[in-house]
């Protein structure tokens, strides 16, 4: 399971589960995985609850444990608008610009450009909070790198006839 | 798609080693098989890559000067693609750094430099 996690103010992931486990990882923190509508606490979220169960269990076998760390939850709240809209979302999907960038250097102009528009577009949709556009965009880039690179190599031995 | 990251890495790992070997032993300038730039070709002008080939094996064998002179994106292009490189493998690490990297701002940027680059390298002459 990929699971991300928004910690120290930075979005970082994906983990699995028991590289989660080593890291400084609070019931408070926000988590998302693929299947969760949003980011949950990660002591609510059903996959990560357990990291948490085990070690409160013996702590408070009898009492109604108190919410872990209360003020935790609304200060992560409380970031900036951008930022916290970020925060709902899945972290951005792939840009592909080295990989445009990596057409323009390698003589294939035309794909290069398209795909780091696109790359450009996927960029600007997620940091507007668009996310199923950014997705769009992202693929649109990577199918543009894949094309381009297949008629690239195609294309050589053209090339050498051009110079001939 | 969905390749697993370890794949991924070692994929991209040996093609970057193929790339280093390959252009360190053959000189690209004395070879009829090295890929030809359609660009140039067609128009007579510079591509923003053309250059690369010749200015990576002459990097590879330490003649930082004629690597300049083929093609000074080169020495862009490197740093940043090992910038992204990093931020994409270690994102924990990186954290604000990618953030910056992946804005919109950047990405436009880095797209304006290599146009900026290929129409400025027409207007300049090339002693590669």
């Amino acid at each position: 399971m990929k699971i991300w996690i928004y910690l120290n103010g930075i979005q970082q992931g994906p983990y699995s589960l028991d590289e989660l486990a080593d890291m400084p990882v609070k019931a408070s923190t926000p988590v998302w995985y693929e299947g969760l509508p949003q980011w949950l606490p990660a002591g609510e979220a059903p996959a990560t609850a357990s990291l948490f169960a085990a070690e409160q269990s013996p702590q408070s076998p009898h009492t109604e444990a108190p919410r872990p760390e209360p003020a935790a939850t609304p200060a992560f709240e409380a970031r900036t608008a951008q930022a916290a809209a970020q925060a709902q979302l899945p972290p951005c999907p792939p840009t592909f610009i080295v990989w445009g960038i990596f057409l323009l250097i390698c003589c294939c102009v035309p794909g290069g450009i398209i795909a780091i528009i696109f790359s450009a577009l996927t960029s600007s949709a997620y940091s507007r909070g668009n996310y199923d556009r950014a997705r769009r965009m992202s693929e649109y880039a990577e199918w543009t790198v894949i094309i381009s690179i297949v008629l690239g190599l195609v294309s050589i031995p053209f090339g050498w006839m051009l110079w001939i | 798609m969905d390749i697993n990251p370890r794949t991924r890495l070692t994929a991209a790992a040996c093609i970057l080693v193929a790339v280093v070997v390959i252009y360190f032993f053959v000189d690209p300038a004395s070879t009829a098989l090295a890929p030809r730039c359609h660009f140039k070709a067609l128009t007579g002008l510079d591509c923003p890559g053309c250059g690369f080939q010749r200015a990576l094996h002459a990097a590879l064998h330490g003649n930082f000067a004629t690597a300049w002179a083929c093609n000074p994106a080169l020495f862009f292009f490197i740093p940043v693609a090992g910038l992204y490189a990093f931020t994409e493998l270690m994102p924990r690490r990186a954290g604000r750094l990618r953030r910056v990297l992946i804005s919109p701002a950047a990405i436009i940027a880095l797209a304006l430099a290599f146009v900026a680059w290929w129409v400025l390298r027409n207007f300049t002459p090339s002693d590669c």
